[in-house]
Order: structure tokens, then sequence, then C-alpha cells
């Protein structure tokens, strides 16, 4: 290269290097977050979409069967369940306040302490209502009818099931106590519905979904249903306290978070915090390389909140955490645990992958093959499955 | 007793979805699949590719140009592929693929547009004459920008992801689905231009330092 082009070179490289530093592309925090809005809603809408077009053609069907028999149904329909009033007030509209309202089925649904919301259709099979702050509960007793609750982005559907359901709109942040019978949660972080059994609650805030066992000490509460005590955390007021561990570990404040703990005693937090502090610990305790303090929060998880979603996720991330340290023969065990608890969990893919390259590690190479071809069994078109395929096509020693 | 209003409230959501520690884990295939499943894993591809788009798109279109809708296409690409993508090992070349068609099909759009309106959709506006208090750096993007204003649309990619995407020649050919030979006439006809339109143009000794190394390296 002539002296020439080495300079015409260098002048680009000088240019480019210029280009990098001046048009980066960042934009701001806002802009950033109002496009990762805008993306999952799309993924959302798209994901409540494609049943559709799927069905379309049984849709189709049904629709045409539908027609057909409308004429017999309208002849039959049945009267709308009748309901009083006891306490609170019920306007003509349907807007609902501090009342409790006993329908003919036998279902009480009631809006204690002032709790606020509308009554928007009655029909033969149940109601619809909306909660527009404070607590709902309900008891339904007859497993032919169908009830809803629209609450912010969510709706709450039940048939007989004994829940409580608690709003606060302003901090976007949803209770749901089911005490007996099923209740299923559809909302924008779970289109498809998220099914919730007796004795779970759910708590949802900024679109992350958390499923824990009821605490059975909560006292109940008069109205329909059964107290929606809360932890601190789980309060509608509590989760926007911006000094609270979730909040830290939102804003990237580990250190905070793990000073916090040890100022509060880490013995006593494995053994008391709730389950949002113990998660936002271990997530911190991770992030600056406490690993002894994230293992004690995973595993707190897990002796404490056994039947959650996080407490199956722990143990993933306790396999992660031992590979990390070098104990592949623990980390073995840990992805069997999360593959036993969550057989088609999101992380079953990447806990095999993990398992079977753990394995190799261990020179068990036959257990490896084995995990490998169940690899390729549940995700054979996976992103692992090449290397998975070229495990178990091994001849074995 | 009358019969309670029939309407319903409108259900709108302004959550944003935040991902837990097991998908900010996983790798971008696995999110790309988990998508289907769990829509914060297409919170934690953003997260993970917005950045990057937005900088590719932002440095072939221009640092004057808007790109954010454009970035919400890719990943609006992306997500409508997920299905054909499930063995795809290097996710981040298919997303600077799918970022430069893109990016393409908007500097296309711009050339029509100028076209049909005789006026240029600059990159950066009146490159000419040198701005009161301008400061030097700002000076030579104009004016680089002013040059592939002027190449045609495969010159400026060529020259984009060979320059400020700092990809070899057969790295850029393979991207764009061109041949070596085809691309290096390219780069060579984009690379004149550019130094012809910036001859006489010092770049900005506050970079010069770190410039250095870098050009010893190259």
């Amino acid at each position: 290269m002539s002296a020439l082009e080495t300079d015409a070179e260098q002048r680009l490289v000088r240019i480019s290097e210029l280009v990098r530093r001046q048009v980066t592309g960042e934009v701001g925090e806002d802009l950033h977050r109002l496009g990762k809005q805008r993306l999952t809603q799309r993924v959302a809408e798209l994901r409540q979409r494609r049943p559709r077009r799927a069905w379309m053609a049984v849709a189709g069907v049904i629709v045409a069967g539908a027609v057909a028999g409308g004429a017999y149904f309208s002849l039959r329909a049945q009267k709308p369940l009748a309901y009083d009033v006891l306490g609170g007030y019920v306007s003509e509209g349907g807007y609902v306040a501090g009342a409790t309202l006993h329908f003919s089925d036998g279902t009480q649904i009631a809006f204690p302490d002032g709790g606020r919301g509308r009554l928007a259709a009655v029909d033969a099979s149940g109601a619809r209502l909306a909660l527009e702050s404070g607590r709902v509960s309900a008891r339904a007793e007859r497993a032919d009818t169908r009830w809803s609750i629209d609450v912010g982005p969510f709706v709450v559907h039940f048939g007989a099931a004994e829940l409580e359901v608690a709003w606060s709109g302003s901090e976007g942040l949803l209770d749901v106590a089911v005490r007996h019978g099923s209740a299923t949660v559809s909302g924008p972080p779970t289109p498809a519905g998220l099914g919730l059994r007796a004795g779970q609650r759910l708590v949802a805030h900024e679109g992350h979904l958390r499923v824990e066992a009821i605490d059975r000490t909560e006292p109940a509460t008069d109205g329909a249903g059964s107290a929606s005590a809360q932890s601190p955390s789980t309060e509608p007021g509590a989760a926007a306290d911006t000094s609270s561990w979730p909040a830290l570990v939102e804003r990237g404040e580990h250190q905070t978070v793990l000073a916090e703990a040890e100022q509060r005693d880490l013995e006593s937090c494995y053994a008391g915090c709730n389950l949002a502090d113990l998660i936002a610990l271990a997530d911190a305790a991770r992030m600056v390389g406490r690993m002894d303090v994230a293992q004690r929060s995973l595993e707190a998880q897990r002796a404490r909140f056994p039947s959650s979603a996080e407490a199956k996720s722990a143990a993933f991330l306790l396999g992660r955490l031992a590979e990390d340290t070098a104990d592949d023969a623990r980390a073995v065990e840990w992805y069997n645990h999360y593959l036993r608890e969550a057989p088609e969990g999101l992380l079953a893919a990447e806990a095999l992958d993990r398992k079977m390259t753990a394995l190799m590690r261990l020179g068990r190479v036959e257990q490896a093959r084995q995990t490998a071809h169940e690899y390729l069994q549940s995700f054979g078109a996976g992103p692992n499955a090449a290397r998975a395929r070229e495990l178990a096509e091994l001849q074995s020693p | 007793m009358n019969a309670p209003h029939p309407s319903r409230p409108v259900a709108r959501s302004n959550l944003i979805a935040l991902p837990s520690p097991a998908l900010l884990d996983a790798d971008a295939v696995t999110l790309l699949n988990m998508v289907q499943h769990d829509p914060r894993a297409a919170a934690v591809l953003w997260e993970r590719f917005s950045r990057p788009v937005r900088g590719v798109l932002q440095r072939l279109l221009g640092p004057e140009a808007s790109v954010e809708a454009l970035v919400e296409e890719v990943f609006d690409r992306l997500l409508r592929r997920a299905s054909h993508l499930r063995g795809v090992r290097a996710l981040d070349q298919v997303i600077l693929r799918i970022a430069l068609d893109v990016g393409i099909r908007e500097l296309r759009r711009q050339r029509w547009t100028e076209w049909f309106a005789r006026a240029p959709v600059a990159s950066v506006a009146e490159h000419d004459e040198t701005r009161h208090g301008e400061l030097p750096e700002r000076r030579l993007l104009r004016r680089l920008y002013a040059a592939l204003d002027e190449l045609s649309v495969r010159e400026r990619v060529v020259f984009a992801l060979r320059y400020f995407e700092r990809m070899r020649v057969v790295e850029v050919a393979e991207t764009l689905g061109l041949s070596v030979q085809k691309t290096e006439r390219s780069l060579a006809r984009a690379t004149r231009a550019v130094l012809s339109e910036l001859e006489g143009t010092r770049v900005p000794s506050a970079f010069a330092s770190d410039l250095e190394v870098l050009a010893a390296e190259s």
C-alpha cells in the first residue's frame, strides 16, 4: 500500500471513529422505554390475534350454529339474576360504593372499606363488574355461573370460588387472592390468562407477575370473602415505595440493597423477608458478585414459598450459581430440580442444555448423551439442537 | 331495582414489562422462542438489541434522521419471523440484516421523495457554509453525510458497513449478498467520493490521540 493510500485509509478510520462517537443512536430513557412498551403491547396483541386466525374456520362453523340455534335460545332466554344491596350505595348507572350485592343464585360480592366499582352487566349466568379502586371480595357457589371483574387492564374470571381482588390504579398494582375454587387473570402481561388455584395469590405490578402462597395466618374480613391482608411489599401503596428493595434493584442500586440487608441482619431476612424482597436481594447479590447471599436468598425462596413460580426459577438460578463456582455436580442436581418442577417451563430448554454441558465436564458422557436425547425429543428445533445432536451421536467409550 | 348500565370500562395498559433475572440471562435465540409464550422476552430483546439497531440505522441514515419508527419496524419484522429463526445461531447477524433492509428501504424512499419533490432530503442540511459557532466535528459530519447523500444506496451502505460498523470487505459482501469484487468496486467509488468531499477538512484534534492508536491498529 502506498503512503498516499495509507494516509487516506487512516483518514477514513479517523472519520469513522468520529461518526461512531458522535452518532451513537442513544436516545433518552423515556423514548427508549416508550419503544419497549409499544413492542410488548404489540406482542401481546399479536398473541391474542393469532388463535383467532387459526380458529377462524372453526369459529365460522360455531357462528353458523349459533345463528341457526338463535331463534330457539331466544325463545328460552332466561331471566337475569336478581340482586339486593346491603349497605353502601348503588346508582342507577350501576356504580357501587361500599356496598354488598346479594345475587339470587347465592353469590355475594362486597366492596368493603369504601371500595368503588361498577356493576356493568348481569345475565342469567352471572355478572360482569369493574373495580375502580380499593377492594372487592366475592363468594360464588355455583359452578355453572360465570363472573368477571375488570380491574384496570386486567380481567379476573371465576366460577365457583371465593376470592379477593385489590387494585391501586395510581400504582397499577393488582392483588388477587383465591381462597377457594379457582380463577383466571388475563391482562397485557398474560393475555392467554393465568390460572390461580385455591391458596394462591397473584401480585401484578408494572408487568411483573408474582404468584405466591397465601399466608394462612391472614385475618378474615367482613363482606363476601376473606381478607386481602397483605405483606408490606404487596400493599398497593407499598410497591410504589421508591426505597423498597425491588425498586432499588430496578434502579440498579444493588449495593444499597445489600447494605440494608446486612444492616437488618441477613439471617433474619432469609427467615422473615417477603418473597419480593428475597427476589430483589438475590438479584442484587448476583449483580455485585455476592454469590453466598444470592444462594441463600434463592434457597430461602424455595424453602418458604415452594409453590411459587419464583421457587422453580430459583432452582434454575441455583444451578447457574453452582456452575459459576465450578460445582458441576451440584449444578446438575439443581437443573434436575427445575426440570422436574417445570418440565415445560420457559427455561426447560436452557436447563437441559446446561445440564448436558455440565455432565460432559464431569465426564458423565452416557448421562450427557441421554440428556441430549431428551433435549432433541423436546426441543428438536431449539437453539442448541446441533450441539445436542452431535453429543447424542457420540459413540459410547 | 333498575338494571345496571350495560357499558363496560375501557381497559388500557400503561404497563412496562419487567423481565425476570432468568429471562435476562437467556441467550438471544432462546428469548426469541420465548416471545411466543412470554411477552416479557420481547422487552429483554429490546433492551439487548434496540440500542445497537438504533446506532446502525442512525449512522446509515445520518445524525438528523428520525429512526425510532424504523427501530420498531426492525423488531416487528424480527418477531414476525420468529418461528422461522429457531435454528439460527447468530441472531445478531439476522437483526443486522433486517436493520439494513429497513435502512435501505428508507434510503430509497428518501431518494424517491427527493426526486418527486425536486428537493433534497438531506441527512444533514446545508453543508456548504460553516455555521457560526459550530463545532468542527459537527461540520465534518455535515460534509460527510452530504457526500454520502450523493452516493448510490449500495455504495452508501457498503461504505457505512465497512467504516462505521467496522466490518471487513468479505463480511460486508456476505451481509449484503454481493460478490467481493462488486463490494470492493462500490467501496472504492464511495471512498473516492467521500475523500474528495472532505479534502482539506481536518479531523478535530480533540480526537487525534485516540484515533492515532486506532489507525495504527488497523
